[in-house]
């Protein structure tokens, strides 16, 4: 496995520095230095919340690629943000079998609630709307992820349950921040 | 009830609901219950005894393609000029299935012996577990059983006294279906955008960093890993001669009690509908069913006695796919349903060949018009055109699964399409988009 050599490159890197053991231990999983891109980007994410142009650049620098390449992976894949998020993300879950099940009234529910539509953050910068395709619980149709939270069976007494629990802070922030989470 | 109705779940097996409540099995229970004893017979059996054993007992992929497991295992080279390696598919985002997701939150275990037998009979050190990352709980279960696995000899060096070494790694996608495809898997595990590689080389000979690859769907090993205890006369003995041992069929949609249900392969649609799930939702009438995920082309009313093995649906043009049944009663607007199945297709085509990337934005442009009531006279047939140019023309088959809730609806269903043109609206009142 290829040693991270930090005395010169690296040393600089703000994100290496900041997550020197997690990032020592992902890159250990693998025979080549590219595969730690995703795990390094989830890094980033749980962090910020999103991935901006500057930690795409140290990304690619610990990850031995270019910053296109990090940029190709940030945008092909739906769940990296390339713009600030709210603290809690509603990933509403919208095909079929969700739909069968009124997916669509949920959606125009908490939209007209929050007063956002897909992919837009409130002004308070505590919720984000997402449209998220099959999450794998059909059964417990109609459902959502509240950050990493499936929330299944939903009404609109649960929805107005889980918005209020965000409000007083009782459910953990969809990222930590850089010196734990900033308000 | 047919022959199915004395089965107990063995995959399964102590499983409660579709979505983790707190339940988890653990190490101890699972060696308790004989856990990791095949994978003890394995070590002393020796890779090719392995590799015959899982060749006669005809596992076919449960992963949608029925490829059978041995047959795959076997196109791995048997010396060890490159490394070879194992990745577990439990990227599961096939609309409509759900039946992996329990599996790895609740009987964890279960599938790293089966990878663990995978990569002993494959002469392979490496296996990587990919898990979409919207499966968080799925996730935390998998890292904890590795751990506890790890911890008790059975992932690392000399795994139980032998001297086979295999290391097991969690690799989570970032939401792209098409990552569940093997070779956009193995890119993703690359760190790359999860395009489709072209076939031949196939990922045997060349697959994760050029080296010989196996991908197998998480129930697939599951089924290797009962099968190395209980012996190939015991998996013979379930299901269909041609299509051995079970499957968890996934049920959502307008029935009474959706939910996953472990049964025999060989149990026929109107049996899944109507006596384990419960029959259509508020006495309404069946309309269609999706009986392999949204990919695979519709069953109708007259179609319900198929039996659901991997063979039989291939008379109505269809597939067991993925297992995902998705039912639809009879409010439900065929236009509609496509339309929302469309923007998936759309959203999730990599957009690395036209057929698949422009097919797919054209047939939901035309669906879109229609369901507005703005379509024009010929929109159907063009729809029906493009399914046909779309269909074996590109690197993978996502731009074929664009297809699934089209090809067979339209020709029999003709009517429901045009009179969105011909009233100039969508004649369904869809009480089912009422969220209460």
């Amino acid at each position: 496995m290829p040693e991270l050599n930090t005395t010169s490159a690296l040393a600089t890197n703000d994100l290496y520095m900041r997550h020197r053991a997690d990032i020592d231990a992902i890159v250990a999983r693998y025979p080549i230095r590219q595969s730690a891109l995703m795990p390094i980007l989830w890094l980033i994410q749980e962090e910020d919340g999103w991935i901006s142009d500057e930690m795409m650049k140290q990304a690619a620098e610990i990850c031995e690629c270019t910053p296109a390449e990090v940029l190709e992976s940030v945008s092909f894949y739906q769940m990296y943000h390339r713009e600030p998020v709210g603290k809690y993300v509603l990933g509403i879950c919208a095909t079929l079998p969700c739909a069968l099940k009124a997916a669509d009234g949920l959606y125009a529910y908490l939209s007209e609630k929050l007063g956002i539509t897909w992919a837009e953050t409130t002004q308070d910068g505590l919720f984000t709307i997402q449209r998220r395709e099959c999450l794998g619980a059909c059964s417990e149709a109609p459902v959502m992820l509240v950050n990493q939270e499936l929330e299944t069976k939903l009404t609109r007494e649960k929805i107005d349950r889980i918005l209020e629990e965000c409000r007083q802070g009782k459910r953990k922030p969809y990222f930590t921040g850089r010196n734990g989470y900033r308000a | 009830m047919a022959a199915t109705n004395n089965y107990e779940p063995i995959l399964s097996a102590g499983v409660t609901g579709t979505v983790y409540s707190g339940r988890s099995e653990s190490l101890a229970d699972y060696r308790a219950k004989g856990g990791y004893d095949g994978l003890k017979r394995a070590l002393e059996m020796g890779p090719d005894k392995v590799l015959d054993l899982i060749k006669e007992a005809n596992i076919r992929g449960r992963g949608g393609a029925g490829f059978p497991a041995g047959v795959k295992w076997g196109f791995i080279p048997r010396n060890r000029e490159r490394p070879h390696y194992v990745c577990v598919n439990a990227d599961e985002s096939e609309p409509g299935t759900f039946s992996n997701r329990s599996l790895l939150e609740q009987r964890p275990h279960l599938l790293i012996e089966g990878a663990l037998i995978a990569a002993f009979a494959t002469l392979s050190e490496s296996v990587y577990v990919y898990i979409r990352k919207e499966y968080y709980e799925a996730t935390r279960q998998m890292q904890r059983a590795i751990d506890d696995a790890r911890a008790a000899g059975l992932i690392g060096k000399g795994i139980l006294g032998s001297d086979f070494n295999c290391e097991v790694a969690i690799h989570l996608g970032a939401g792209a279906y098409i990552c569940g495809e093997e070779t956009a898997l193995i890119e993703s595990i690359e760190g790359k955008r999860g395009y489709p590689r072209n076939r031949p080389p196939f990922p045997a000979i060349q697959g994760l960093y050029m080296s010989p690859t196996v991908v197998n769907n998480i129930e697939t090993l599951a089924i290797a890993a009962e099968v190395m205890r209980r012996g190939v006369e015991w998996f013979k003995g379930i299901g269909t001669e041609k299509s051995p041992g079970m499957t968890v069929y996934s049920i959502s949609g307008h029935v009474n009690r959706p939910g996953n249900y472990e049964l025999p392969l060989g149990v026929t649609m109107r049996e899944l509908i109507y006596d384990y799930a419960g029959g259509i939702r508020d006495g309404n009438k069946f309309k269609a069913v999706f009986p392999g995920g949204s990919s695979v082309p519709m069953l109708f009313e007259d179609e319900l006695d198929v039996v659901m093995d991997f063979d039989s649906p291939r008379k109505y043009n269809t597939f067991l796919g993925s297992t995902g049944i998705i039912v639809m009663d009879e409010t439900v607007c065929f236009v509609w349903a496509s339309l929302n199945l469309m923007h998936f297709y759309w959203d999730e085509s990599c957009g690395q060949c036209t057929p698949c990337r422009e097919g797919t934005n054209w047939m939901y442009k035309i669906l879109k018009r229609l369901e507005a009531g703005q379509g024009v006279n010929g929109d159907v047939e063009l729809l029906e055109d493009i399914c046909g140019n779309i269909t074996s023309r590109s690197i993978c088959a996502l731009g074929e699964f664009a297809t699934g809730s089209l090809v067979r609806t339209i020709p029999r269903f003709r009517a429901e399409f045009q009179a969105h043109i011909d009233q100039g609206r969508c004649p369904f009142e869809k009480g089912y988009m009422r969220f209460g």
